[in-house]
């Protein structure tokens, strides 16, 4: 098999996307992905479909893809780090629906999605535990999946309020990478909310990260909260990013030099202050080589 | 020890604030058992205390899934306790814990809990075990495997047994009723007065998946004679022994021939390794 140089030299330039999953856009108010790529097309190049395989697609999926536009398939049910969890019915499922997808990869976060079965009462998402073994089961699991539906699969790093284990999270996604020898997701956002969780600086651990392995990058807004005293950042997707998450966007878009898909997560957010998210992300890519190639294709 | 010792332990410290204090308390002593070193103790201790509780709605939330599959034992149980307490406690008690160590079904431990707690006259006594015991059959049912549909055979085979998707509960008179009474309630409110159960005698109710697509289950009372005939069923018995079951209450050759393929028709029974 080719290496993920060669692999990511084959994959699509996507350009900047929204993200959706089932029953989000029935929010009263919510963004419609079709209704977004009206108002302004190069807002909405992609739409990445959060998808349990239990669920399946919904109307506003359903339409985005009988228009034949891009997507990418982003599993809500996956526990990579499981072997057992890739089993013979998922990959089935999974398979038939990146069948009806087509999308240009597959990507999600790489934590505990559910404890035990995919069961209603049992799905959560909790952050990996960032040990070096538990980046060698992930790696494994990534190559597996990607072995078995044929598509690159993007780790993303999840959001968290406890995290686990001796190593910083990009320390352990670069070992995944390398070890799995595939590019990333690097959600902004998460990582910005990990560094203020940790009392880090908002670049720690980013010198040392391979940037050239993020393919995606995901910005999106997020609220400040407090509970007995101890306060945390809730990734609730709305349009107040923090200041972190841009500057963080600003820096990764800068060296990642093979990335292809930037997506503000706004699903549930109305279409005029999603425009305005939007218009900022624009600017704040212009200067990226990102943005420079993004400019290239939409110019008339 | 592997990362999925330690993620089991996150689930546990997520969902049971009980469990987080006696963790950060003692270390050593809360976490004896677990297979942990010192180091991998020192890492599970090394966020804030608070920090597992953020979420303070998880439970909440957990709950009302299991809910979705035990409506009545969880109405039984708010009434009888005037709130939510005893059920939340489920999070701190063995059943919880042992579910995530083993990554189980947290409805059917769920269940069991109650059926447990209500033998043991909490959380509302008798009446929770009863229909605990019915509900969980019926979290068994919709776990078991889809049913099929074939033809049944013409002449009765030589070796049969039950259906997986069907589960037999046997309760006290009166349970079902109780439970059909409850749900009722549940649709329409007014006051909640519900039937008795009779310890004097006992049902046996059939759970079943439904015919047609769709999780629906249908429950039903079950005569005497065909109740065991699927309990002997359980594994795999030759025709003639369910022949002397159905002889026993004083069916003649043909009519037990009828009532088993009858039972075959209706996918109660089928074929042994078909």
């Amino acid at each position: 098999m080719a290496n993920f140089e060669q692999r990511a030299d084959e994959l699509p330039f996507l350009g900047i996307g929204i993200s959706t999953e089932y029953g989000a856009a029935r929010t009263p108010g919510a963004l419609q992905p079709q209704a977004l790529r009206e108002a302004e097309s190069g807002f909405a190049a992609f739409l990445e479909i959060g998808l349990e395989t239990a669920k399946g697609l919904d109307e506003q999926a359903r339409d985005w893809l009988a228009a034949g536009l891009p997507c990418t398939y982003h599993f809500l049910d996956l526990n990579l780090d499981q072997p057992e969890d890739l089993d013979a019915r998922w990959l089935a499922q999974a398979g038939a629906l990146a069948e009806q997808l087509s999308p240009a990869w597959l990507c999600g976060d790489a934590g505990l999605w559910h404890f035990g079965g995919r069961e209603r009462a049992q799905m959560l998402l909790l952050p990996p535990v960032l040990t070096d073994d538990s980046a060698s089961r992930l790696a494994e699991g990534i190559v597996r999946l990607r072995e078995e539906l044929g598509y690159e699969v993007l780790p993303e790093n999840p959001p968290g309020v406890v995290y686990l284990g001796d190593l910083h999270i990009l320390d352990f996604f670069a070992r995944v990478c390398e070890r799995a020898d595939t590019g990333m997701l690097l959600d902004c956002a998460h990582l910005a909310i990990y560094q203020r969780l940790l009392g880090n600086e908002w670049d720690a651990g980013l010198a040392d990260f391979p940037l050239e392995r993020v393919i995606e990058v995901h910005v999106a807004g997020a609220r400040e909260c407090e509970q007995d005293g101890f306060a945390w950042i809730e990734d609730d997707h709305c349009l107040d990013v923090l200041p972190e998450t841009w500057t963080l966007l600003e820096r990764v878009a800068a060296g990642a030099t093979q990335l292809r898909a930037v997506v503000l997560e706004c699903e549930r957010n109305p279409l005029d202050e999603a425009l305005d998210g939007f218009a900022s992300l624009v600017s704040r890519l212009a200067d990226s080589p990102f943005g420079r190639r993004r400019s290239a294709q939409v110019a008339p | 020890m592997s990362s999925q010792t330690l993620q089991q332990l996150a689930v546990r410290l997520h969902h049971d604030p009980a469990f987080v204090a006696a963790v950060y308390a003692n270390p050593e002593l809360a976490l004896a058992g677990e297979g942990l070193d010192a180091r991998e103790r020192d890492l599970l201790v090394a966020p804030d205390q608070r920090a597992w509780g953020a979420d303070h709605q998880r439970r909440d939330r957990v709950l009302e899934a299991l809910r979705a599959e035990f409506p009545v034992s969880c109405a039984l149980a708010e009434l009888a306790t005037r709130g939510r307490d005893g059920l939340l406690a489920f999070f701190s008690a063995p059943a919880f814990h042992d579910c995530v160590r083993r990554w189980g079904v947290l409805a059917l431990s769920f269940g069991e809990y109650l059926q447990v707690c209500g033998r043991d006259n909490r959380l509302g006594g008798r009446q929770i075990a009863e229909t605990a015991c019915l509900e969980l059959a019926a979290a068994r049912v919709r776990r078991s495997p889809a049913r099929t549909v074939c033809e049944a055979p013409a002449a009765l085979p030589e070796w049969l047994c039950r259906a997986p998707w069907i589960e037999l509960v046997t309760v006290p008179s009166g349970s079902l009723t109780l439970l059909e009474s409850v749900r009722s309630w549940l649709g329409s409110g007014g006051p909640a007065r519900f039937p008795r159960l009779d310890p004097s005698a006992v049902e046996t109710v059939l759970v079943e998946r439904s015919e047609g697509a769709g999780d629906a289950l249908a429950m039903g009372l079950l005569p005497g004679a065909l109740s065991e005939v699927l309990e002997r069923a359980t594994q795999q018995v030759s025709a003639d022994s369910l022949r002397s079951v159905l002889a026993a209450h004083g069916a003649g050759a043909v009519e037990a021939d009828q009532a088993l393929l009858a039972l075959l028709e209706d996918r109660l029974l089928r074929e042994a390794g078909s």
